[in-house]
């Protein structure tokens, strides 16, 4: 790990930390303390639904295989969302995800307080829409631009949930917001004809 | 620092709010796989990973059997080369034995030029008095003076005429030397269906192919590779098939004389020959529909579409609209364009 990047975690509450220092991480711990936040992240960062078990298992076995590398002076889950970005990388690259494309959307069971089909066919378009502008974004700055766009989250809550400074939430906010506005500006300009 | 306004509260790009309104939170973590992937954790923490062979130990494996197979093949061609030589040995003993020692060496060098004086090491042996005398210089310009008919690889075994002629009294070797070394010749004539260029120079031509558009092309069954193509060919009677995406193949007989070059030339038809292309050019610009279809605006071109008539339905920014009615042509392209001039 050496050479890599180790911030602590400057004036924020350590809540998150589930491992004293000088213990060896514990896969099995790192997985019932961290487990929803690892498949929110992979989420956000547009891995498909139907992938997202497999990612998630990929993430704990690269946390066993590298336990020693964790040395407790960064945060665990900016540790385990450095894990994601790098895994979620390496999916996009993946060749069954480049040659399996779907021939259209599989339907979805309609739910019982649905709105009317038409209605559940325009969300369903809006939703790849997005999907689509989202995966011209990196997994790290998609994640970002996600939960403060989406989910509604502050910097500061941002900064707390990864476990990364303050500063760097904004850095990747901002340069996701220009690569959406961008990927969105072109959307709309190619919409229109063909 | 503040933070910066959201896009879905009416800042940022325009429509941003709409598209970025469809994304909801991300769900929560099913039960069941919980469960799952904290047995493998589980299992993880006990077992540890399983290791797989790392991509450098299978380059490393596959780098072994590759030159496994290389040794193999050059053993397997140098036990054929050696054959005709030791059959030779046999008749070249009935001389003296120095010779047979003499033959040795060579026979165990696959193909060393034929051209090459005769090595030192073939006169090292020369020790007792009963050695015939050495091949003279005559004798080596003999062998270089070989006819270039006969091909310039030859085996091991004709290094052995210069010391088998004409002072050794083992004539019947000289006549068969050329018919021993043919054990690996045999094939040749086989080789030459293989359209193999440089087999039989005498019987054979060229065959030139060309397509619109490119197509792979197959001589008598055997893929050669795109077109434009030229091959070599033996004489006779082919058969040339050409296959292109979206085409129909087609099959030429070619007939090649020795000597000559025939051409094949086609133009491959469309399989979807039901249809045709349009484009649609207007002045001022306006917005195309073709039968009730809204292509965008013009310039349209190259819109697919079945051979038959069309509605056109031109509509220009200031309101004014004409309709035209266009035939497609199967395979052809047709061309539509309107000036709201008037």
């Amino acid at each position: 790990m050496a050479g890599r990047h180790s911030w602590g975690v400057r004036g924020i509450a350590d809540v998150t930390r589930t491992v004293p220092e000088g213990a060896e991480l514990d896969v099995t711990e790192v997985h019932a303390a961290h487990a929803d936040f690892v498949w929110a992240t992979l989420h956000r960062m547009g891995v498909r639904e139907a992938d997202v078990p497999d990612v998630l298992q990929d993430v704990f076995v690269v946390v066993h295989r590298r336990r020693a590398g964790w040395d407790g002076s960064e945060h665990l889950r900016a540790w385990l969302f450095a894990i994601c970005g790098r895994l979620v990388r390496n999916y996009r690259r993946k060749a069954f995800r480049r040659h399996e494309r779907l021939m259209g959307e599989v339907p979805e069971p309609r739910a019982a307080g649905a709105p009317d089909p038409e209605r559940a066919a325009v969300a369903a378009d809006a939703r790849r829409t997005a999907e689509r502008l989202l995966a011209t974004l990196s997994p790290d700055r998609r994640a970002v631009f996600v939960m403060f766009e989406v989910e509604g989250l502050s910097c500061r809550e941002i900064a707390d949930q990864l476990g990364i400074p303050l500063g760097t939430v904004h850095s990747r906010l901002h340069k996701a917001r220009a690569g959406f506005a961008k990927a969105l500006g072109r959307w709309r300009a190619t919409r229109g004809g063909w | 620092m503040r933070d910066p306004g959201r896009f879905v509260d009416g800042h940022g790009p325009e429509g941003a709010r709409e598209v970025l309104a469809a994304l909801g939170p991300p769900p929560p973590l099913p039960h069941e796989v919980r469960a799952r992937t904290g047995q493998r954790a589980i299992e993880l923490r006990r077992h540890g990973v399983r290791s797989r062979p790392t991509p450098h130990l299978w380059f490393a494996a596959g780098v072994l059997a590759s030159a496994a197979v290389c040794l193999l093949v050059v053993w397997a061609a140098g036990s054929t080369a050696e054959e005709p030589a030791t059959a030779l040995v046999p008749e070249v003993a009935s001389g003296t034995t120095p010779r047979v020692t003499a033959g040795a060496p060579a026979s165990s060098q696959p193909a060393p030029a034929p051209t090459a004086p005769a090595p030192p090491d073939h006169a090292e042996p020369a020790g007792p008095s009963s050695e015939p005398p050495a091949p003279t210089r005559a004798q080596e310009r003999a062998v270089r003076s070989r006819p270039a008919s006969q091909g310039p690889a030859r085996p091991a075994a004709e290094l052995l005429d210069p010391w088998s002629s004409p002072t050794a009294p083992v004539s019947p070797v000289e006549p068969e030397a050329p018919g021993a070394a043919s054990p690996s010749s045999p094939a040749r004539p086989a080789a030459s269906m293989t359209l193999d260029p440089w087999v039989g120079a005498t019987g054979r031509g060229h065959v030139a192919v060309s397509s619109v558009p490119a197509a792979r092309v197959s001589i008598d069954g055997t893929e050669l590779g795109w077109t434009p193509l030229v091959h070599a060919l033996p004489a006779g009677t082919h058969r040339v098939t050409l296959e292109a995406e979206g085409h129909r193949s087609a099959t030429v007989q070619v007939t090649v004389e020795a000597g000559g070059r025939s051409t094949v030339a086609r133009r491959l038809e469309p399989v979807d020959a039901a249809h045709g292309t349009l484009r649609v050019t207007s002045v001022p610009w306006s917005r195309v529909l073709v039968d009730g279809r809204d292509l965008g605006p013009t310039p349209v071109i190259g819109v697919r579409l079945p051979a038959g008539r069309h509605q056109v339905t031109l509509r220009a920014a200031d309101g004014r609209e004409v309709t035209r009615s266009v035939v497609i042509e199967a395979g052809r392209a047709s061309r539509l364009v309107v000036r709201f001039d008037d």
